[in-house]
């Protein structure tokens, strides 16, 4: 069953089931949510604001997401491809538009690291 | 949430720490030797007789103070049924720096984005607004052209918002007027603050440059300038020793800016380099 993700601030609501979001990006006091169906939606919640509502709202699915560094948190599922030399993270749901995101090679070692260990 | 930096990653949801890095021991032995060493200091530190603790001569805020009131709402009247729609610069001296005083009379303030002609008769003042990147040339900070947002985020904390012709220079990390702006065709954007409520904030210290603010001065909007290369700390500082009450700092350097006379003559404000890059934008004085 989809869990949802409900932002509210004091003129607009957005509720999101979280399959939907592939990744959020900060920027600065704002963040940008980008969804699988192609559309994206800017909240105005700083991401670490972002991060505490997904780990309370998302009871199931909250460990799906991953804060990396201080600018992105993306939805684990949709990792396809991480290119350690040009730190390159590729998220794609395999149907829709792939997205091309970058990130410092000590994260992305570390969240390949991690993929890997739960593999075994 | 815990503080992250950008080579580390952390699984929401999980136990939330499984994936930073360890701190290494010699970090934890040079943190102890330290907070020993201040402990030790403030112990053992007597002041000198008849020394006082010092105190800055004047109050500063600092760009990261937490700024918890909005600025007040203040009706910046530039109407005076006497005066021409013209702009009007006088110029003074303070600590030694030249600032050249623009007030514009009888005009209505707007953003504009994009070239801009100074052969426009019905503009009295423009002069570049918020700073674009250089990666992108996109412009920095939240932005809201006639109701539009082109851009949001924070990397400035002062801001100017344009609402229905009213006009608030105030510094706040989130401010309801960015909202308020896009909801009633008004106009927002964000850049250094310099003075708020009378004193001077103080930013990182940044190269002498030629410096520009958008100014509250005896409740008139106006641009103020300085004619020489200056710290930005040190001509924040001379806006609040003249008397300014609220100001943000404007695209300085050999930034474009012109105004036009009581006689409509028309002169620059600086020795200026017009650019054209998509997204420049200006802050905009036009005849009512």
């Amino acid at each position: 069953m989809s869990e949802y993700l409900v932002i509210s601030t004091s003129i607009d609501l957005m509720r999101v089931s979280s399959e939907d979001i592939v990744y959020v990006s900060s920027d600065g006091n704002y963040s940008s949510f980008v969804f699988t169906y192609g559309d994206s939606r800017v909240v105005t919640v700083q991401l670490g604001q972002v991060e505490r509502m997904l780990a309370e709202q998302l009871t199931h699915s909250g460990a799906d997401f991953i804060r990396i560094g201080k600018s992105l948190i993306i939805n684990r599922n949709y990792i396809s491809y991480i290119n350690l030399p040009k730190q390159q993270l590729v998220l794609s749901d395999g149907h829709a538009t792939s997205h091309n995101l970058s990130a410092s090679k000590e994260a992305l070692k570390q969240l390949k690291e991690l993929i890997e260990k739960e593999l075994k | 949430m815990n503080d992250i930096n950008d080579n580390e990653i952390r699984v929401i949801g999980g136990d939330g720490g499984g994936v930073k890095k360890r701190i290494p021991w010699w970090v934890w032995v040079v943190a102890g030797i330290t907070v020993a060493s201040i402990v030790f200091w403030v112990l053992f530190q007597k002041p000198q007789d008849g020394e006082t603790p010092s105190q800055s001569e004047e109050p500063v805020l600092h760009a990261d103070t937490p700024i918890e009131t909005e600025a007040p709402d203040i009706w910046l009247d530039n109407t005076d049924a006497s005066l021409p729609c013209a702009t009007f610069m006088s110029d003074t001296l303070i600590d030694s720096i030249h600032l050249q005083i623009y007030i514009p009379y009888n005009a209505t303030p707007e953003l504009h984005v994009g070239p801009l002609s100074s052969k426009d008769p019905d503009i009295i003042l423009a002069t570049l607004a918020a700073d674009l990147r250089r990666d992108n040339g996109k412009i920095v900070g939240a932005f809201v052209l006639a109701g539009e947002p082109l851009s949001w985020g924070l990397s400035k904390k002062g801001y100017c918002a344009i609402i229905d012709g009213r006009v608030t220079l105030g510094m706040a990390e989130n401010s309801p007027l960015f909202e308020q702006a896009t909801e009633q065709g008004g106009y927002f954007f964000r850049q250094y603050p310099s003075v708020v409520n009378g004193v001077m904030v103080e930013n990182k210290p940044e190269n002498a440059s030629f410096r520009r603010a958008l100014c509250n001065l005896d409740g008139k909007l106006c641009i103020i300038g300085c004619t020489d290369r200056v710290l930005m700390n040190d001509f924040s500082q001379a806006l609040a020793r003249l008397g300014v009450s609220d100001a943000i700092l404007l695209v300085g350097g050999t930034a474009d800016g012109w105004y036009r006379d009581a006689e409509g003559n028309m002169s620059p404000i600086a020795t200026s380099t017009a650019r054209n890059a998509k997204y420049i934008n200006y802050i905009v004085f036009r005849k009512q």
